[in-house]
């Protein structure tokens, strides 16, 4: 196949090196998920996969899937701070509310947030307390 | 998404805790504040995403003739799920490719190194599971497997279900010895010629129910009949139930 067996160890002792080097990356990385506690905590995720049936007796697994979990959440929590923010720069300038208070995770911004990452939210429009809520106060009170 | 009452208590526990993580998350991000179904339904999201990440990675796993899912059964996991989004890398997939080289690891990797860690609230009681490690290998039976629970221990001789004292009747035994102490108290004397089992005797008393108002009583046994005859009264002039019951012997 290859002409040149010369070039083809040179390839495959520098695939080989290039795979050492990821290998040792990759090691380093799982040494350093010890050390970090995900908001997450090992409990919940352990709890959440042994629904499912995963099965790995390894901490340093469930601490990635728990920072995955952190980085998708925060990514879609961030997402929607977007649209909040946007939103409240879009609206009159001149209402001056402090700032602190209009940094609300809404269920507007978090559809929208959401949709985005391929899950459709929807939600009641209101809720009705009773049967006869909808009803005029006639009908009801027979 | 509305958690019913029919959950239970663990998994509301759980579902508690990934509220507050989540909650926490959103702080970190810039969030002062949160509606309560926008958090419900961030937490629920959450759960799933962990669930789906562990089907995944489960099929993977199996799929690959093991049991125990590993590194690349996770991130073959998120870059399934990430593919809704779409990742650098994502079209050179096929095939096997390197671990270091996937950019979502890169992306988790990134989360690790730069973001300030922000870790649980609170410490979380550990769930309190059987001692695995008693089971199969201590017991010096080899093919127990491991995750088995630690095996019931055997007393005495190990044929304890044979000394057992047995103290079920079978059926026929139990029906047979209410028969025959049924029949011993129906019958007064002559009782002795009541063939055994279940044959019914010759001769059986005359039994006589009247009902209504006993205030007159028109039996015409009722001279003969007293003595056996149990009168049910109650209070003065209400129903009156008499049974009478005489030998014919």
């Amino acid at each position: 196949m290859n002409s040149n067996p010369g070039q083809s160890y040179q390839q495959q002792a520098s695939s080989n090196s290039e795979r050492h080097d990821d290998d040792a990356a990759l090691s380093e990385f799982l040494a350093s998920l010890m050390d970090y506690n995900p908001t997450i905590p090992d409990e919940l995720v352990e709890h959440y996969l042994a629904k499912s049936g995963f099965q790995c007796p390894d901490v340093r697994l469930t601490r990635l899937v728990a920072v995955a979990t952190q980085k998708f959440i925060a990514d879609v929590a961030t997402e929607s701070l977007q649209h909040c923010k946007a939103r409240q720069s879009a609206v009159v300038k001149d209402k001056k509310q402090p700032k602190d208070k209009r940094l609300i995770l809404t269920m507007e911004d978090l559809s929208k947030a959401l949709r985005e990452y391929g899950v459709n939210v929807k939600h009641q429009e209101y809720f009705a307390d009773s049967p006869s809520a909808g009803l005029d106060p006639v009908s009801r009170e027979e | 998404m509305n958690q019913g009452h029919s959950e239970s208590s663990e998994s509301r526990f759980y579902s508690a805790i990934t509220r507050v993580s989540v909650a926490q998350i959103c702080q970190s991000v810039g969030y002062k504040k949160a509606q309560n179904r926008a958090l419900d339904i961030l937490s629920n999201i959450a759960g799933r995403f962990i669930q789906a990440i562990a089907d995944s990675a489960t099929v993977s796993a199996n799929s690959g003739g093991r049991t125990e899912s590993n590194l690349a059964d996770i991130v073959s996991a998120l870059e399934e799920l990430g593919s809704v989004q779409g990742f650098v890398g994502a079209h050179e997939l096929q095939g096997s490719h390197c671990l270091m080289s996937s950019s979502v690891l890169k992306g988790i990797m990134r989360v690790v190194d730069w973001n300030e860690e922000s870790p649980f609230a609170q410490p979380i009681p550990k769930k309190i599971l059987p001692d695995v490690k008693k089971s199969g290998c201590q017991t010096g039976l080899v093919h127990v497997p491991r995750w088995l629970p630690e095996m019931p221990e055997i007393t005495g001789n190990g044929l304890g279900l044979e000394t057992k004292i047995r103290t079920e009747v079978m059926w026929e035994e139990t029906s047979r010895k209410n028969f025959a102490e049924r029949e011993r108290k129906l019958l007064i004397e002559g009782s002795e010629k009541v063939k055994k089992g279940f044959e019914l005797p010759e001769k059986r008393m005359k039994v006589k129910f009247k009902m209504g108002m006993g205030m007159v009583n028109k039996s015409f046994g009722m001279d003969i009949g007293m003595r056996n005859s149990g009168v049910f009264s109650r209070s003065g002039n209400g129903k009156r139930i008499l049974c009478q019951g005489w030998n014919d012997e």
